[in-house]
């Protein structure tokens, strides 16, 4: 017998496209207004034009802002991975409650709500007698996404035979060298991973932005979010927005594709029967359910 | 010890501002220039017992907002997550992608979508306008602005996000328990209420309290599509520190909300164990 | 030797004569209050084949691990031909480890694992080439050298882990249990070749292993271990044939370890009281203490004869259980002094083994020269003896 009746299963996935249907409804949206000729997103649809995106790029403050929030979430990106390395690696040589303690810690942004991290960086900012900067934009996105980057490289790490650390040192690389020839090449789907998520949760970062950016200087959700409430400028957020949401997307699938293509290339074609950690099965979560 | 940078950074960069946020909420630091800072409490009793009760008010109504959206949205990703995972066994990878590819593109941007969407003169009202069924301009008035527009967008952003627990649970499962049971006679339903579902609930409860917690936090969705109503309890937080500042009053809100996630995050915390491990190392 | 004379590849990999020569001196390594070595000296003659044999958890991967330099010794001394080499890191140490998942690096080809520690060095390009290809040779892998790890089987894997320690010339090399991820006809198989290539390049090989029939099988001298301490250094025949304690007699291999009471001299040896009704001559073994004492013999020493056999050192028996073995058969006797021994019995053909079946009234000749009287306390080793009271 099987699980699911026949009528079951069709119900199933009837739903299931439906679901689909609806959750990228929006998106869809998004993209058929970015090419409406009329400035007003309603129907019916007033026919085929790409005004808005050339207005959108010759808009001064949108492309500052977009290219103040691609920069911020590199920088954010690349300094998350980092720290993540390190988390990682130091994680690994902790024992007992020195470990659990530095762990719960470094997972705490992941409780705390955006919003009052943002004022809490806002008095932060304040009390060292600072102004709101991008430094400070950065620095708060820094720990917001770490604790992602910790996830995706954690796990990871801890596949890898400690003794291939072992091996290269007792083959005469030093402690750095077995780091950056050994463990980090092996670490490098990881890091892509992380340094992927960490952007584009930067990127698209509001509560911190919209209290620690300059005046004169926002991010692109900021800019994004004033232009929301202005109907003029709406036209050119939309035609924006479709090219964001199209390049996530894209991005999205490169990236899972990516990530697949480096871990077979990574360990060879075939898998051998010796106790070499075998390819990453794809497993989509870094999460386990325990019972409690 | 390598641990100690990334350490030191969070706890600069978090703790110190929660640890910031406290003080304000007792009045040992201000923001008012001239104003003298003494410890008090006068603000917490305000807001608990007193004249705060808009904010009272407000901080019930995001707790049901958020339990409404949680609710819903675990019980609507069960099937999503049970189709992928017995019914699309082969795909169910790259449907998994499909399902949460959405949530990977701008939370901003899907919002500002279901503002076109549901506007006063939105997608929906233009469609039934265009399609005469109602008459021109008159737009549904609870379609925006309202309990419904900001629960609706809440739900939609959160599904994908349910979904994955409760997948990995339901793969995680030996699939045999379900065949041992239609084995032993259990019919279709019976299997599915007594073997899978008790055997999900840990997903199940762990994705509900992965919406749960960020939700109670929300600004964003209700500073788009909510109206003066159906403002949350983030957006009062965010106007005590931005239209209208008051940074000892709304370092109260702000810590009276980190402590009910730190509550949630302890009650369900064993649900959420994150297994950092992998399967494929070699023991020694 | 000419490289294609056979064993002529391992001449560009041969030990630098005069070097390999390890002392272990009051080695010890505390973990918090556990201590896994406890004060081990120990000498490894240069050029040989020395295994660590012992029990799981009874520190010889420590020993070894702190040879290589993974762990720091609490105290005590690591000397290498006479230099103390306990702080130096394990990259700068003149020795190579070969580690029991293989720790091969599987993002690199074989040859760039292999060629990994000679580079590291500095060694000019075609001098890697060279050398990597010599030691590829040297373990019949030249034709994989352009495959990953991943793509090798576990027996291939572990040759390339080998080729990988050997291309530098290490003084000793260290091998922490490599064969114990493989099938048994392939186990040993590789213990054969490992035991030639040792011959063949001379390198001092410290062998980490808790199969006691494989460290019998490879090695010149092996050091038995149990709970951080050295039991007995010597050759793979002395451990068995004596043994200095029951730990060691009963770890080679079955050692039927009586409970039993050295009445007197006897001959060259001793007299020995199994029981009240029984007594033994034995020759070997610490024949001049008294009183309490164990007394072991092995297996194929013992000769099984039809009961009522006449002769001296025959004790009758019962046999309780006979197993088939193939090359022979396994003989479980309750002895009428009430200790229980296994004997071995060759298969010398149909005769012999339908010979003996479970019930039948046995008489066990157990030869003065077969037993060996363990002496000291018999508790103190720990190891459960057979009691002359036939509780065993």
């Amino acid at each position: 017998m099987r699980l699911t009746s026949r009528l079951g299963s069709a119900g199933l996935a009837v739903y299931f496209w439906a679901f689909v249907i609806f959750l990228f409804a929006p998106l869809v949206v998004l993209l058929i207004f970015s090419v409406n000729k009329s400035a007003t997103p309603t129907l019916p649809l007033s026919g085929f034009s790409t005004r808005w995106f050339h207005e959108a790029f010759g808009n001064g403050e949108l492309t500052g802002a977009l290219l103040r929030s691609i920069a911020i979430a590199l920088i954010a990106a690349v300094l998350s991975t980092a720290l993540g390395i390190m988390a990682s690696l130091g994680l690994l040589v902790l024992r007992g409650r020195a470990a659990a303690l530095a762990l719960t810690v470094l997972l705490l942004p992941l409780v705390v709500p955006y919003i009052c991290l943002a004022v809490g960086l806002l008095i932060l900012v304040q009390e060292v007698g600072a102004r709101p900067s991008l430094v400070a934009v950065i620095l708060g996105h820094c720990v917001i996404v770490l604790p992602f980057a910790i996830l995706v490289i954690m796990p990871r790490l801890r596949s890898l035979d400690p003794a291939m650390n072992e091996a290269a040192q007792d083959l005469g690389a030093s402690p750095l060298a077995a780091l950056r020839l050994i463990t980090l090449p092996l670490l490098a789907p990881a890091l892509v991973s992380s340094s992927i998520i960490c952007f584009v949760t930067s990127f698209d970062e509001f509560a911190i932005a919209s209290f620690l950016a300059p005046s004169g200087q926002p991010t692109y959700p900021v800019f994004l979010y004033a232009s929301a409430r202005t109907p003029a400028l709406l036209p050119e957020v939309i035609a924006v927005g479709a090219l964001i949401i199209a390049g996530s997307i894209m991005l999205v699938v490169l990236a899972e594709g990516g990530r697949r293509w480096a871990e077979r290339r990574l360990v060879g074609q075939t898998a051998g029967s010796g106790p070499l950690t075998a390819p990453d099965s794809e497993q989509p979560a870094t999460f386990a359910i325990g019972n409690g | 010890m390598l641990v100690l940078p990334p350490v030191l950074f969070v706890a600069v960069l978090l703790l110190l501002p929660v640890a910031f946020i406290t003080l304000y909420s007792v009045g040992l630091r201000t923001n008012i220039p001239g104003v003298p800072t003494a410890f008090s409490l006068s603000n917490w009793s305000d807001f608990l017992t007193g004249g705060g009760s808009a904010f009272r008010g407000r901080f019930v109504y995001s707790m049901e907002i958020a339990l409404l959206v949680s609710v819903a949205a675990t019980l609507a990703a069960y099937p999503l997550a049970y189709f992928l995972s017995f019914v699309a066994r082969r795909r169910r990878y790259a449907l998994l992608l499909v399902l949460l590819a959405p949530f990977f593109t701008s939370y901003l941007l899907r919002v500002i979508a279901w503002q076109i969407i549901l506007n006063n003169d939105g997608v929906v009202n233009s469609l039934l306008w265009t399609l005469h069924l109602r008459p021109k301009g008159s737009a549904i008035s609870w379609l925006i602005y309202s309990n419904f527009s900001v629960a609706l967008v809440l739900f939609y952003t959160w599904i994908p996000f349910v979904s994955l627990p409760i997948f990995v649970v339901l793969e995680n499962m030996d699939h045999r328990l379900q065949e041992a049971a239609a084995d032993l006679g259990a019919s279709r339903a019976a299997t599915f209420w007594r073997v899978t579902v008790p055997l999900s609930l840990p997903g199940v409860i762990a994705g509900f309290v992965f919406v749960l917690i960020p939700t109670t936090g929300e600004f964003i969705t209700p500073l788009l599509v909510g109206g003066p109503n159906n403002q949350l309890f983030g957006n009062s937080i965010q106007a005590f520190f931005g239209d209208t500042p008051d940074w000892n009053y709304g370092s109260v809100l702000a810590i009276a909300l980190i402590v009910v996630v730190i509550v949630l995050t302890l009650v369900f915390g064993r649900f959420l164990q994150t297994d950092l491990r992998t399967e494929t190392r070699p023991e020694q | 030797m000419h490289p294609d004379e056979p064993g002529g590849q391992a001449h560009g990999l041969a030990a630098r004569p005069g070097t390999g020569q390890v002392s272990l001196v009051a080695l010890t390594k505390r973990f918090g209050s556990f201590v896994a070595v406890d004060s081990i000296d120990l000498e490894i003659p240069a050029g040989g084949f020395f295994s660590l044999l012992g029990p799981s958890g009874c520190g010889k991967t420590t020993t070894l691990r702190m040879i290589a330099g993974f762990e720091e010794p609490t105290s005590g001394r690591v000397l290498l031909d006479g230099q103390d080499i306990a702080r130096t890191p394990p990259s700068k140490r003149p020795v190579n480890t070969v580690f029991q998942s293989y720790a091969l690096f599987p993002h690199l080809r074989v040859f760039d694992n292999v060629a990994f520690g000679l580079r590291r060095a500095g060694v000019p390009r075609d001098e890697v080439r060279q050398r990597t290809g010599q030691a590829l040779e040297l373990v019949q892998l030249s034709d994989y050298a352009r495959r990953k790890p991943g793509q090798l089987s576990g027996g291939q894997q572990q040759r390339v882990a080998l080729a990988r320690a050997l291309v530098l010339r290490p003084a000793v090399l260290l091998l922490d249990e490599p064969l114990g991820a493989l099938d048994a006809k392939l186990r040993r198989q590789l213990q054969v070749e490992l035991k030639q290539l040792q011959a063949q390049v001379g390198i001092t090989f410290v062998y980490v292993t808790h199969d006691q029939e494989e460290a019998l099988t490879m090695s010149d001298r092996i050091a038995v271990v149990n709970r951080g301490r050295i039991e007995q250094a010597a050759t793979p025949q002395d451990l068995y044939e004596e043994p200095a304690n029951a730990f060691v007699a009963d770890f080679l291999g079955v050692s039927n370890l009586m409970d039993a009471t050295v009445a007197g001299p006897s001959g060259a040896g001793a007299q020995v009281r199994l029981s009240d009704s029984f007594s033994v001559e034995v020759q070997r073994g610490d024949v001049a203490c008294r009183g309490p004492a164990k007394v072991v013999i092995r297996p194929e020493r013992i000769g099984v004869e039809p009961a009522g056999s006449p002769g001296s050192n025959r004790i009758p028996g019962l046999l309780t259980n006979v197993v088939y073995l193939g090359s022979g058969l396994q003989l479980a006797i309750q002895l009428a002094s009430g200790h229980a021994v296994t004997a071995l019995v060759p298969n010398t053909g149909e005769d012999a083994v339908s010979a003996w079946s479970p019930g039948m009234s046995v008489a066990c000749h157990l030869p003065p020269s077969g037993l060996r009287i363990l002496g000291g306390d018999p508790a103190a080793d720990g190891v459960a003896a057979n009691p002359a009271n036939g509780a065993g």
